[in-house]
């Protein structure tokens, strides 16, 4: 395990070029060791490149990456003999799911044993034998987790793990991210798909163009959302008027009997009170919370038009 | 060193379990079955007058048929099989094998759990050059069967002596020595593009023009410095070595081949020398090749 404080992952400014594009632009991550950690951006967002360097198979035109405590350009053997890692699950296909997973512990110079563990925790125990080229989508996905889980590491590196599966397989694959993640080890995966980033993770970084353009806490980031959206039973006018002339409430949206309230979210109960004291029949009322996708679209949008302004 | 030994025993069970590798030596076995059967048929059928070979072979081929067919030349036989066709199987496996790591994805498979590169390398160097050792052992064991039944037929040997079991190990040694080069180019070319296309296909491509350099002996005839630069090409030293192997179990390769005329080979020392300086190139080449980024992804 790392040192007490010690982050799992930890990135200066790493950056990589190919000819005159820049594909990742001093990227700095800190993955607190013990958290599930969702790299989100969208294709092309430089996901995998990023990834890659922390695995030491691209090198970085600039920066540096430690897995574990360990520097990955440095000392290479030593920083990923505590990882697994899943990049695309590419494997030999004249061999067999468990003959795969034994060429890998033996390059690991890991015990053969583990093998069936890894496909039984996987869901492919029946399967072991069949040709890597008859698996399906799912199953080469499930593959790659078990080779990646093959060494027992304490940090999983793993690239869009659900690509391909049906909700089912993805399900399975969260659950399987959240049992190792329960036992005190580390989970960085890449995503482009914000859902499975906000159920799964307890920390998220967003890559956008090759920036990282925030990290932190998923519950920091969804945390100050705007708005009550309140629907009546008639009197919709006076209700509205009513709202307005509620201190603190900035504005109100008349949709029909469907009010949108321009107020803190935390004040729904209160104006709930203040209208059912007026006599106003209140049929729903709810708070409106950030999704992570709004925090994305703000994030991208906002330094889009940033951009915009400075060109 | 641990390390290595775990990677070359991954690689191993990589290349044996491949159904490239398997075809390859169903092959290779099965040609020379068939060429050493050829060539006792053919003293067979000349000695009993079935069919006018007289006329087509002169006495000298014929008598290097039999002793190819016959003990210890069928021993000589097997080591030129094995420098000859082998040579072309040897670098359509090791391009494939090297290739293959590339246009399957699973260098990065493999980079992410074990990254030390050069040890990868020499892994797969390794397990090949074992399995070729290996495929060059039962290629024997089969050419010693083969000569106990076509030794018969042609009135030659049917059991190798002494001498020749001696002589085994040392062309064993320069066999596979020989094989190195192009092992080595086919996984320089593999590794240099990144596909098993340009290992497979530039290895085999290098040998189509190797079988050409051979037209540059007319120049080679026209003395110095013609003659040394043509001494440097690797076909002609790999001669040199090959036709070692036919003398040290009586055959005489010039008789069926003319490029292998012991005079317009360089000597044995400065043959080793120049394999060895090729097979260094080659090596440095994909050493420095296998560093660069493993891009991928989607």
């Amino acid at each position: 395990m790392p040192g007490s404080g010690t982050p799992a992952i930890d990135s200066e400014q790493l950056t990589k070029r190919f000819g005159t594009h820049t594909v990742v632009d001093g990227v700095s991550l800190a993955v607190p060791a013990g958290s599930v950690f969702g790299f989100l951006g969208p294709n092309g967002a430089g996901k995998t490149t990023t990834i890659g360097m922390l695995l030491g198979l691209v090198r970085p035109d600039a920066g540096r990456a430690r897995l574990l405590g360990v520097d990955v350009a440095t000392e290479p053997v030593a920083a990923l003999r505590r990882v697994g890692a899943m990049v695309e699950p590419a494997f030999w296909s004249y061999l067999s799911g468990r003959d795969n997973l034994r060429v890998l512990a033996r390059a690991g110079g890991l015990p053969e044993s583990r093998v069936d563990g890894a496909l039984e925790r996987v869901g492919l125990g029946e399967r072991g034998s069949d040709r890597f080229s008859a698996y399906s989508r799912g199953m080469r996905q499930r593959l790659g987790l078990a080779a990646a889980l093959l060494g027992d590491p304490e940090l999983l590196i793993v690239d869009e793990p659900t690509d391909g599966l049906d909700p089912a397989g993805q399900r399975e694959v969260h659950e399987l991210i959240r049992s190792f993640a329960g036992a005190g080890r580390t989970v960085f995966f890449s995503s482009h798909v914000l859902s499975e980033v906000a159920q799964v993770c307890d920390r998220v970084g967003i890559l956008h163009e090759g920036r990282l353009v925030v990290q932190g806490r998923v519950a920091d980031l969804l945390h100050g959302g705007t708005g009550v959206t309140v629907r009546v039973a008639g009197e919709a006018g006076r209700a509205a008027a009513l709202l307005r002339a509620t201190i603190g409430v900035a504005g109100v949206e008349q949709d029909g009997e469907l009010l949108r309230v321009d107020a803190p979210a935390e004040r729904a109960a209160e104006l709930n009170a203040l209208l059912v004291a007026r006599g106003v029949a209140v049929t729903d009322i709810h708070a409106n919370t950030r999704h992570l996708e709004d925090v994305f679209l703000e994030l991208t949008r906002g330094i889009a038009r940033r951009r915009g302004a400075s060109a | 060193m641990s390390q290595l030994r775990a990677l070359t025993r991954a690689e191993w069970m990589k290349l044996t379990r491949r159904p490239l590798t398997r075809g390859l030596l169903a092959v290779f076995l099965g040609v020379l079955a068939l060429q050493s059967t050829v060539y006792a048929l053919a003293v067979v059928a000349d000695r009993a007058g079935l069919i006018g070979l007289g006329g087509a072979f002169g006495p000298a081929q014929l008598e290097e048929y039999r002793r190819r067919a016959s003990f210890p030349g069928i021993v000589g036989a097997v080591f030129q099989h094995v420098n000859g066709l082998g040579g072309v199987f040897a670098v359509i496996l090791a391009g494939a094998a090297m290739g293959s790591e590339y246009d399957w994805g699973t260098l990065r498979t493999q980079l992410c759990r074990t990254p030390d590169r050069a040890a990868f390398l020499v892994a797969k160097l390794t397990a090949l050059l074992l399995l070729l050792l290996a495929a060059m052992l039962l290629a024997l064991g089969f050419g010693l069967g083969l000569g106990a039944v076509l030794g018969a037929l042609v009135g030659g040997a049917g059991v190798p002596d002494a001498a020749t079991l001696a002589a085994i190990p040392p062309a064993l040694a320069r066999a596979l020595f020989v094989l190195l080069p192009y092992v080595l180019l086919a996984v320089c070319l593999a590794t240099a593009r990144g596909s098993m296309l340009a290992g497979v296909a530039g290895g085999l491509v290098y040998l189509v023009f190797e079988a050409g350099f051979g037209a540059l002996a007319i120049f080679a005839a026209l003395g110095e410095p013609w003659r040394t630069l043509y001494g440097l090409t690797i076909g002609q030293n790999i001669n040199s070595l090959t036709a070692l192997n036919g003398h040290a179990f009586g055959l005489r390769p010039e008789v069926l081949a003319e490029g292998v005329r012991a005079a317009t080979l360089p000597p044995a020392g400065q043959a080793t020398i120049v394999v060895a300086a090729y097979c260094l190139v080659f090596l440095a080449v994909a050493v420095k090749c296998v560093r660069r980024d493993v891009a991928g992804g989607r």
